[in-house]
């Protein structure tokens, strides 16, 4: 299978760049799946999982909470406000993080509910991928 | 003439300074390798970000953003990243300076200062400036904070309490080379089109559309320039301050070299004296 080059970059650093067969990516209208010779494609991302098949067939589940996807002739680049791996993921503090949004889902105080859920989700998205793991 | 033991304690008290400032040189240097470490990492995102709006920008055209808003400046913000600790050198008073300068062109009452670090905010405060909010970040910087400063002066600018937004921070260079420098952060100024070397030319299938995604790309903007605008000056000050501290402890050296030399021609002084009055005595009983 073709293979292409993959960059995953977060604001503060670059996670990985290296040759993949298969990218599938949380676009905020639908997942979207890049192999190698894809036409250049732009999409923003949502909160959700990375699915990275390594030139080797393994494959790798990260956790991003959105960011940017850039197809291009040469490479694709992942533009990710974050991305974690599953061993970094405190799947302890997730839970508490999603802990707290269900219970500020009842009684929302100051904060605007959008924000709750965007948490919500995240801390979801993040269990998931934690564990993930074990697969 | 000083008595030797004045010296001695000049002596042991320069050697106490070198100490201080040798620990100080080095913890600087760790932190500054560290902090050179985490601008060069954060490079390829923000390289990556202007590449994708660069790309864009022709596609997006004519978009309005709230973020992208020119309007007429009746009052201007600025973003001014300091240190919280001293001994660094000039790397604080350069700012001042620059600072003091800009400002000088303005009303205070127009002015509204977003300070980072501590010693910005006393030098500003002290100088009655209108000061809008501060900020601290640890030495550690973290998009969050990064995100945190953005996400005000994003409310500022849309809100109109300010019509423009400009950035005062200390670019770094290498360890011994920072230069303080301004740009304007808001309304955002889109990277040119135009460098080849950067945007391809391919036509891009955009998803959802040009418009939406350069409305999800602006904010992220703001808040990468503001991120490693941070990065940069923390990796200045660690930089400034190693300097300052190196040329301390070379100093600190050549001073108690030439106490040493003083010390030792008051003890041979003393000891001349000593003889001589001896042998003056031994004269004098031979009578």
């Amino acid at each position: 299978m073709a293979n292409f080059l993959l960059e995953l970059v977060t604001p503060e650093r670059v996670l990985f760049a290296e040759q993949v067969q298969q990218l599938r990516a949380p676009g905020i209208s639908g997942s979207y799946g890049v192999l190698a010779q894809h036409a250049p494609f732009l999409t923003e991302l949502d909160t959700g999982i990375i699915m990275i098949t390594f030139a080797d067939g393994s494959r790798e589940a990260l956790a991003t909470s959105g960011g940017f996807m850039q197809v291009r002739r040469d490479k694709t680049i992942v533009l990710a406000d974050t991305a974690e791996r599953a061993e970094e993921i405190n799947l302890e503090r997730a839970r508490a993080s999603l802990a707290t949004a269900q219970m500020l889902l009842g009684n929302p105080g100051g904060q605007s509910l959008d924000e709750i859920r965007r948490q919500m989700k995240r801390a979801l998205n993040r269990i998931e991928v934690a564990q993930m793991r074990s697969l | 003439m000083a008595t030797i033991r004045q010296v001695r304690q000049r002596i042991r008290v320069a050697k106490n300074i070198q100490q201080i400032t040798k620990a100080m040189k080095m913890v600087a240097a760790a932190r500054l390798k560290r902090a050179q470490d985490s601008v060069q990492a954060a490079r390829p995102y923000s390289e990556s970000l202007r590449d994708l709006m660069g790309g864009m920008a022709k596609a997006a055209e004519g978009l309005e953003h709230p973020l992208l808003e020119v309007r007429e400046t009746k009052r201007t913000g600025y973003l001014i990243i300091t240190s919280d600790r001293g001994l660094a050198g000039s790397y604080n008073s350069s700012i001042f300076r620059r600072a003091t300068e800009i400002l000088k062109e303005y009303d205070k009452e127009n002015l509204r200062l977003y300070l980072v670090g501590k010693k910005g905010i006393q030098f500003f405060s002290r100088r009655g400036y209108p000061v809008r909010q501060e900020f601290s970040v640890g030495s550690l910087v973290t998009v969050s904070e990064a995100r945190d400063i953005a996400r005000v002066l994003r409310e500022d600018f849309e809100s109109g309490e300010v019509d423009q937004i400009i950035l005062l921070y200390t670019r770094f260079f290498t360890a011994i080379t920072q230069k303080p420098a301004d740009m304007q952060l808001l309304p955002i100024q889109t990277p040119a089109a135009g460098d080849p070397d950067t945007t391809e030319q391919d036509d891009y299938l955009f998803e959802p559309d040009a418009a939406s995604l350069m409305q999800a790309l602006l904010p992220r903007y703001l808040e990468g320039q503001v991120f490693q605008a941070l990065l940069e000056s923390v990796a200045s000050e660690h930089g400034s301050r190693m300097t300052a501290m190196s040329n301390a402890t070379e100093n600190a050296g050549k001073m108690i070299q030439t106490l040493t030399l003083q010390m030792n021609r008051v003890r041979q002084a003393g000891i001349t004296r000593e003889i001589s009055e001896i042998v003056g005595g031994a004269e004098a009983l031979k009578g």
